[in-house]
């Protein structure tokens, strides 16, 4: 069978899902690996380690940037092109890309064109006739389905960790086909005008992820000080970036923790947050709500640190300890900088500078949080449309 | 101009449980989907910035496509401020799949655009039942219009805007011309709440209903349908706690941490 594997990357910095999707692909026979950006060696050499035995290549100033358009229409073409150098022989068995935000929009673009079906998020795929079949958890991760595609090729994006990343083989070599791009500049829709980018691993491909709860704040002696509640988590959350920064790993948050105003909403893990599924998640203080466990559960050891001994995270966690997280984690922190020896880069200052000011821009008001994007604005919830509540009133 | 927003009602995920293999949520009423809100509350603050340079009247408008249980969403929509509501009566569920739906979506888009030009279409990032999140980008390939997914900021003048879209690495700064369909981010802001008055004046608000016949269109036969529903296996854990003083507690989680890989 031939199978086409998007490598997803960022600006050349290949996002490791892309290596477990490859991994996966080798199951099912041929690999070829779809390579669409600016300056590709490195990645192409990456791909070939990993276990790709051939790949298209589609490297131009033109696609350096992401945008939906010119990747999907060069997937779209790179599919359409075929797997054998001459383009007519054979066709592909199955498209893979990884289940990161570019890997959905070339997915949902490329079904279009194409006129394939596309399934999303698989943790596990068979091919089985001409019907591939995958299995998902749908209903925010409560229940798992199997969706069947009837297109042969399907389009499949694969839920990062859910597959093992195989073993690079260092000098493995391929087969390189180079292609020219699906758009002209002046075709695409969209020009990129920078980035704003966060400063840590990303949690999805994270093997280790801190995570901080509303308990976070809550450190006894220092309310009863009269230290404000926000604040000893804001600090909290300072500690756990420099924890993540000796051990090398990602930081997330729990819902309550990111409303409370001690972190910001892109580490938020659950229902309404990112899905992780790291080798080792270290919980401080989060009770473990549905909400949450919906967006860590499939983490594989779980390590929860809280004062109360009730709390649901300790139902799915491998270790527990019941204590005040204030005690434990300056210890911790201390302790892992002596084993890892991992200093503290001006990286990290500059990342925890940028968090106080994402977090300064959340305004607390009694009864709702809003997210300031730009300039402040106000709305006045209190005031309803003057006619109705008159009439109201005059009817009543 | 208009603005669209895409709504879907799905079942509350606390009604939702598995029976033979099959997703049923018994006789519990549907609800918006929760991410459509966010897209609602986008559409609510573009309007709100108003282009002052653009002499035009802004408008939004909610389409769903399904049956009368759609109007929940709709009117959840006129509640929060959505000056019309559109429901598509498309086919049953089962019939769709999301490149169909698109097909339905953009073909209302184009009829909307025939009387009124839309200017931004918005979808939540994804069904909070399917979970697939393919039909926004679907729907502006269709349309032929740029996709902007999992947008944060959007801002125009004239006919140009400037967007943020958010990723795992950060967020990406495009501009680009409208019209334009995004799928909108949860940090678009917090959806305001109906007050009790407009969520009065939604549910007096008459829905129009347009056809297949309406729209023209046969929706393409789905190439990907749903099979068996299980319950993910229960995680059996037994929790080891650990004892001691911080020193003692904090050496053996980096030990634990060791003997798992990660460090």
């Amino acid at each position: 069978m031939n199978v086409l594997v998007y490598v997803d990357h960022f600006r050349g910095n290949p996002i490791p899902a892309s290596w477990e999707v490859i991994g996966l692909a080798r199951q099912f026979g041929h690999v070829a690996a779809a390579i669409i950006g600016y300056q590709t060696e490195a990645l192409t050499r990456a791909a070939f380690e990993y276990g790709a035995d051939e790949a298209l290549v589609i490297d131009d100033k033109t696609v350096d940037e992401y945008r939906p358009e010119p990747y999907a229409s060069a997937f779209v073409k790179m599919v359409r092109k075929g797997a054998l150098p001459d383009g007519t022989a054979k066709k592909f068995d199955l498209l893979l890309l990884p289940n990161t935000t570019r890997g959905r929009d070339i997915a949902a673009i490329s079904a279009v064109d194409l006129n394939l079906g596309a399934l999303v998020d698989a943790i596990a795929i068979s091919i089985e006739g001409n019907e591939t079949i995958i299995t998902r958890p749908a209903y925010s991760d409560k229940v798992l389905i199997k969706e069947i595609c009837t297109t042969r090729p399907a389009i499949v994006t694969v839920r990062p960790r859910a597959f093992p990343r195989p073993q690079p083989q260092a000098g493995r070599q391929g087969t390189v086909r180079q292609i020219r791009p699906a758009m002209k500049k002046s075709e695409i829709p969209t020009s990129p005008d920078g980035y704003a980018l966060e400063r840590m691993p990303d949690l999805g491909s994270a093997a280790l992820i801190v995570a901080g709860g509303y308990g976070m704040g809550n450190d006894a002696e220092r309310i009863q000080a009269g230290v404000a509640e926000n604040i000893i988590g804001r600090e909290g959350f300072y500690l756990l970036y420099d924890l993540a920064e000796v051990l090398g790993c990602a930081v997330g948050a729990s819902r309550k923790a990111v409303e409370a105003g001690f972190s910001v909403y892109s580490i938020q893990i659950g229902q309404t947050g990112r899905v992780v599924s790291p080798q080792v998640y270290l919980a401080f203080g989060i009770s473990g709500a549905v909400q949450h466990l919906a967006g860590m559960k499939t983490s594989k050891t779980i390590i929860a640190i809280n004062a109360d001994p009730n709390a649901p995270i300790f139902k799915v966690a491998r270790y527990g300890v019941v204590a005040d997280l204030h005690k434990i984690l300056p210890v911790l922190y201390r302790q892992a900088k002596e084993r890892t020896g991992r200093r503290i880069e001006e990286r990290s200052a500059l990342s925890l500078a940028e968090m106080d000011a994402n977090a300064r821009r959340t305004i607390r008001t009694p009864r709702y949080n809003y997210e300031i994007v730009d300039t402040p604005r106000e709305y006045n919830w209190e005031e309803d449309d003057p006619e109705e509540s008159d009439a109201a009133e005059k009817s009543a | 101009m208009k603005v669209i927003v895409c709504v879907k009602a799905i079942p509350a995920p606390e009604t939702v449980r598995v029976e033979n293999g099959r997703i049923v949520w018994d006789n519990a009423s549907l609800i918006i989907n929760p991410w459509d809100e966010y897209a609602l509350e986008g559409a609510l603050t573009f309007v709100e910035w108003k282009d002052l340079a653009s002499p035009e009247a802004f408008s939004i408008t909610a389409i769903s496509v399904g049956d009368e249980s759609a109007e929940v969403a709709l009117r959840h929509a006129l509640a929060m401020g959505a000056q019309e509501a559109i429901r598509i009566a498309g086919p049953a569920p089962e019939e769709l799949d999301t490149r169909a739906l698109a097909c339905i979506l953009a073909a209302a888009i184009r009829k909307i655009d025939a009387t009124e030009r839309v200017g931004v279409v918005l979808f939540g990032r994804q069904a909070a039942d399917s979970d697939t999140g393919l039909t926004a980008a679907q729907t502006a390939r269709l349309l032929g219009w740029p996709a902007i997914t999992y947008l944060s900021t959007i801002k125009t003048a004239l006919q140009k805007a400037r967007l943020a879209r958010t990723m795992e690495e950060g967020r990406q700064i495009v501009n680009t011309r409208l019209p334009i369909v995004c799928s909108v981010a949860k940090d678009i802001g917090i959806p305001r709440p109906p007050s009790f008055f407009a969520r009065r004046r939604a549910e007096r608000t008459p829905i129009p209903v347009w056809t297949m016949a309406d729209l023209g269109l046969t929706p393409p036969k789905p190439l990907v349908r749903w099979g068996e529903a299980s319950l993910p296996p229960e995680r059996e854990t037994t929790c080891e706690y650990l004892h001691g003083t911080p020193e003692e507690i904090a050496g053996r989680i980096l030990d634990i941490l060791s003997a798992e890989g990660v460090l």
